[in-house]
């Protein structure tokens, strides 16, 4: 597993964003404020996409698609802020896995 | 992001977990997020799923033709060779089972189990066609629900209420209620020949179907639309178990993942028979028209 800051999970998910919505029309700065559904336009394969590559690149399995179902049943949107604390909350603070919920916007 | 190159063709896949080989084919339109949201986070547990987009959908490669269920179940064949996988239990929904079925009666020998949900089948599609299937009313009445209108003569007109489909909101998961990103399916909708391709039977006649040895798993929602076919299924299947999923309808991976995935878990793990949480048997489905 690798070990990350909040700084660098921010990097990652910009970085990896850019890569998943590379051929977009979206102009508008992408930030931490940014929602993933309503503002950059993902379906929820492109979230799947996304929840896939990020495991895969801190080698930590984490609940995607039940946050992502999550999402869907209360019709709420996720940040990308929202997405590093969930990142965060399964790498640095719940390193044996035990899932804890994370509250969504 | 995965691909692999299968008979020419660029196809996305995600593998997750570790066990047994499973491989998970979605459905007409779809792709593979349909299986991510619920059902792979359980089975992962316990298998290695692997799901692929087929070509044309999700973000594999776009080709003009090659949708028949014989030309993807001979993807399947390739995906399988080049991942090493060597005798996977198949889950397929709606065409996906189609091509599961195809592949079972070709290569028996390259699959354990099969999981269908939802099989329309091309040899059946003439029930589909009908001018008095129920499926055009229900199609008509819920496009009518969000507010988009179909002419009379276009009530039973496939591609045509299939473009007007992706007018609609997304149903399911986490976009639910924004508008869809239309311009890949309208593209697969109106250049390629995947919905002629849809009606091709080729090895996978009526008469093919009593040659599929494979244990199957046969789901279908009993509100669903495609029943027709399950009445001929589950009497023509030589080595089936037929389920019915009380108020399903087509898309039960998305309706209902945790009822689907417990009835495939006691599948897959082989623990007798399967709890009686769905009915079995002829449905008399006054509705379903020959």
């Amino acid at each position: 597993m690798l070990s990350a800051t909040r700084e660098e999970i921010l990097d990652y998910v910009l970085g990896t964003l850019q890569e998943v919505c590379r051929d977009w029309d979206y102009s508008r700065p992408v930030g931490p404020d940014s929602l993933l559904f309503s503002e950059l336009g993902l379906e929820s394969l492109d979230a799947v996409i996304l929840g896939t590559v990020i495991q895969e690149h801190f080698q930590k399995q984490m609940p995607f698609g039940e946050m992502l179902a999550e999402i869907g049943r209360v019709g709420r949107d996720l940040s990308i802020m929202q997405l590093v604390d969930f990142v965060d909350q399964h790498l640095n603070r719940d390193p044996l896995g035990a899932g804890r919920t994370v509250k969504l916007q | 992001m995965p691909k692999i190159n299968v008979n020419g063709v660029n196809l996305h896949y995600i593998t997750m977990g570790s066990g047994p080989d499973v491989v998970m084919l979605h459905g007409f339109l779809g792709n593979l997020a349909v299986w991510h949201l619920q059902i792979v986070p359980q089975l992962r547990k316990h298998y290695r799923v692997t799901t692929p987009d087929l070509r044309g959908h999700g973000y594999s490669d776009v080709t003009p033709s090659g949708y028949t269920c014989k030309d993807l179940a001979e993807d399947l064949r390739g995906l399988l060779d080049k991942l090493g996988i060597e005798r996977p239990i198949l889950v397929g929904h709606s065409y996906g089972a189609d091509i599961c079925m195809y592949f079972a009666l070709l290569y028996p020998e390259r699959v354990s189990k099969l999981i269908a949900l939802e099989p329309g089948l091309a040899a059946l599609v003439h029930q589909r066609k009908d001018q008095a299937w129920p499926g055009w009313d229900t199609w008509v009445a819920k496009l009518a629900e969000v507010g988009l209108v179909v002419p009379e003569d276009k009530r039973t007109d496939l591609e045509f209420l299939l473009q007007l489909s992706l007018e609609t909101p997304k149903f399911y998961g986490p976009a639910r209620g924004l508008p869809r990103n239309r311009q890949p399916l309208i593209n697969l909708i109106r250049n390629t020949t995947l919905i002629q391709d849809y009606e091709f039977v080729g090895d996978l006649t009526l008469d093919a179907i009593a040659r599929i040895r494979t244990r199957t798993l046969l789901i279908y929602g009993d509100q669903s639309h495609f029943l027709s076919s399950y009445n001929y299924l589950h009497k023509e299947l030589p080595n089936c178990e037929p389920i019915l999923l009380p108020g399903g309808e087509h898309f039960g991976p998305l309706e209902q993942p945790e009822l689907l995935t417990q009835h495939m878990m006691e599948f897959l793990n082989g623990n007798g028979k399967v709890s009686n949480l769905g009915q079995s048997g002829d449905l008399p489905f006054s509705a379903c028209t020959s």
